[in-house]
């Protein structure tokens, strides 16, 4: 009888055991298969890092090797004297930030009447704001185009930036946050004096900031990588973005492999180092804490 | 005198009352709103109504009526179909390749004892995303690289002959979807990240005291949970596909590849209007893809749709 539970008890353990050394495999194989994973996405920002610091020969002679082995900053002097590139820099911030700027305005703005106020028609405007997602870019690629130079904005910088100041996405975006807002909140601020902008500058915009902030990084993102606009819009190379700006430098005459990998490292330096200190924090946990009441 | 007081002082704030009330209900929330419709009629409606007129003229700088002509001539268009064809396989790409897999890290991500870290593979898988579509043309051009690319390279290791991803018209096809399932994963992990959020987990629990192993809580639990976010994911995944530009155009020399192979319709698009310097038919295209887009949106919602009330 006690011989019998003893070695039950035994075996319990010894079962017990192969349990937890199992999810201890299991656990360990689906970090490597996730680690694994990671490095191959890696893979590509390490090359072309790697590459722009490389000499020529090494470039060509040891391409596997991700990491230079004699660090030199030639390219980035190549690639200077190829390219007006803090000229373009600029350009490409400039646009950037006005059409983060303003539109972390109008989409709240817009968003705050939608998600404050009961009014006639509001829901057939709603529907017919979310209708234009579907919409794609490329009907209006070319009366656009016409549109803008008949305007004289060729070569300006307005066609990059008005038209991406408000649209349908962000708005849906930071309205579903601003509808959670209690009514009470309103209604005491207005008791206190508030005016009407007052609530949306005091309560609405400072209580919506994690939505607005994917907005506004959605948004520089966007205009930072943009390529169509800047290629149909500019012309002339002090108006450049760096995106396009480094696709212009092709000189049949000349095998380049440096410059092109130098230039998209340089440009996409910016958004990695923005992407590693707000990521994870702020980024990845407010888009999907903020797509989840979509 | 006290009552007096009282009633005069009422009848003020009454009317302050009467006219905010009337500000707040009836002007105040046109004036918010009023932003993005001004916006779209002057940057989309607009645009779009003097395309369609555009659409049915020809002409360099003077255009001419011409009724039907270029839609007809879009329709038997056959670079245009082939730019459509590619947006497809691009299409079955994302949907039968990208996004299994990026459901599949979703779910390990999602486990509990990674779930803690899931911040920073998130924003390792997603850092693809946010950078540029020039970037990663130029960088995949010289990974693809027959001569002295890295991918050939890696290969020649096991023993593989070079490929020649970028200039085989039978791999440049499968080059641009390795290229877009680096690039999207990500983001379609975080779609599907926001998505299990909403799979309460105490039906995955009573699942498994019930005995289902992990493939069936998989099919019958988790996939029909994520279905209102698959609608929107494989929307996206479907649009993107048929819209691709910047990272196609790069990989292709600013062209559309060997045979044609990676013509897409933004890319003929643009072509057409700022090469060929034909602004009406590139506006007919325009058009065109416009309204099979949004066919193909319409088939996808309705197939969701129907499948939802069919077990719903």
């Amino acid at each position: 009888m006690n011989e019998v539970t003893v070695t039950r008890s035994v075996k319990v353990q010894e079962e017990a055991r192969f349990v937890a050394i199992r999810k201890q495999v299991v656990r360990g194989s689906s970090y490597l298969v996730l680690i694994v994973i990671s490095l191959l996405f890696v893979a590509p920002f390490l090359f072309m890092i790697g590459t722009s610091f490389k000499p020529y020969n090494d470039i060509v002679g040891q391409p596997l090797n991700p990491f230079p082995m004699h660090p030199t900053l030639e390219n980035f002097t190549h690639l200077l004297e190829k390219l007006p590139v803090g000229t373009q820099l600029v350009n490409s911030l400039t646009i950037s930030v006005s059409v983060t700027l303003l539109s972390i305005l109008f989409n709240s703005l817009v968003a705050f009447g939608f998600a404050r106020y009961q009014f006639k028609y509001k829901s057939v405007l709603f529907t017919a704001m979310l209708a234009t997602i579907m919409i794609p870019g490329q009907l209006t690629l070319v009366p656009s185009f016409i549109m803008f130079r008949s305007f004289g904005w060729l070569d300006t910088f307005n066609p990059l930036i008005l038209p991406g100041i408000v649209g349908a996405f962000g708005v849906f975006l930071i309205r579903q946050v601003m509808v959670s807002i209690p009514e009470e909140i309103y209604d005491s601020a207005r008791i206190d004096g508030c005016s009407e902008l007052g609530t949306f500058v005091r309560i609405a915009l400072p209580l919506s900031k994690s939505a607005t902030g994917i907005v506004a990084l959605l948004t520089f993102m966007g205009s930072w990588n943009d390529y169509l606009g800047p290629l149909i819009y500019l012309t002339s190379d002090t108006k450049m973005t760096l995106a396009v700006g480094i696709t212009l430098m092709n000189n049949p005459y000349e095998i380049d492999y440096a410059s092109p990998i130098t230039g998209a490292c340089l440009m996409s330096i910016p958004v990695l180092i923005i992407l590693s200190i707000v990521g994870h924090k702020y980024f990845v946990d407010g888009l999907t804490a903020g797509s989840l009441k979509g | 005198m006290q009552v007096l007081r009282i009633s005069s002082s009422n009848l003020e704030v009454r009317g302050i009352f009467l006219f905010n009330s009337v500000f707040r209900f009836k002007m105040a929330p046109f004036l918010f709103i009023c932003p993005f419709f001004i916006a779209y009629a002057i940057f989309g409606l607009y645009p779009s109504l003097y395309g369609l007129w555009l659409s049915f003229h020809q002409g360099m700088d003077t255009y001419n009526f011409a009724g039907l002509q270029n839609y007809i001539l879009v329709l038997k268009d056959q670079l245009f179909w082939k730019s459509m064809w590619n947006g497809t396989k691009l299409t079955i790409g994302s949907l039968f390749f990208i996004l299994p897999f990026a459901l599949g890290i979703a779910l390990l991500i999602n486990r509990p004892h990674i779930a803690k870290r899931k911040g920073y593979f998130a924003t390792f898988f997603f850092s693809p995303n946010i950078t540029s579509a020039v970037a990663v043309g130029i960088m995949f051009g010289f990974i693809f690289n027959h001569e002295s690319g890295v991918l050939n390279m890696f290969l020649g290791l096991f023993g593989i002959e070079k490929i020649s991803w970028l200039d085989d018209p039978l791999w440049t096809m499968p080059s641009l979807i390795l290229l877009c399932t680096w690039r999207y994963l990500g983001i379609n992990i975080l779609y599907f990240m926001a998505g299990l959020q909403n799979v309460p987990a105490d039906l995955i629990e009573a699942a498994k005291i019930d005995g289902a192993n992990p493939f069936q809580r998989l099919w019958h639990i988790t996939i029909p949970m994520l279905r209102p976010i698959m609608t929107f994911i494989v929307f996206q995944a479907i649009l993107g596909s048929y819209s691709m530009f910047g990272e196609v155009f790069i990989l292709a020399g600013k062209g559309f590849g060997p045979e044609q192979s990676l013509i897409f319709p933004t890319s003929y698009m643009y072509d057409t209007a700022f090469r060929g310097n034909d602004f009406p038919y590139s506006a007919a295209l325009g058009y065109v893809f416009t309204i099979l887009m949004l066919i193909i949106g319409l088939i996808q919602l309705k197939f969701f749709n129907v499948r939802n009330q069919g077990e719903g």
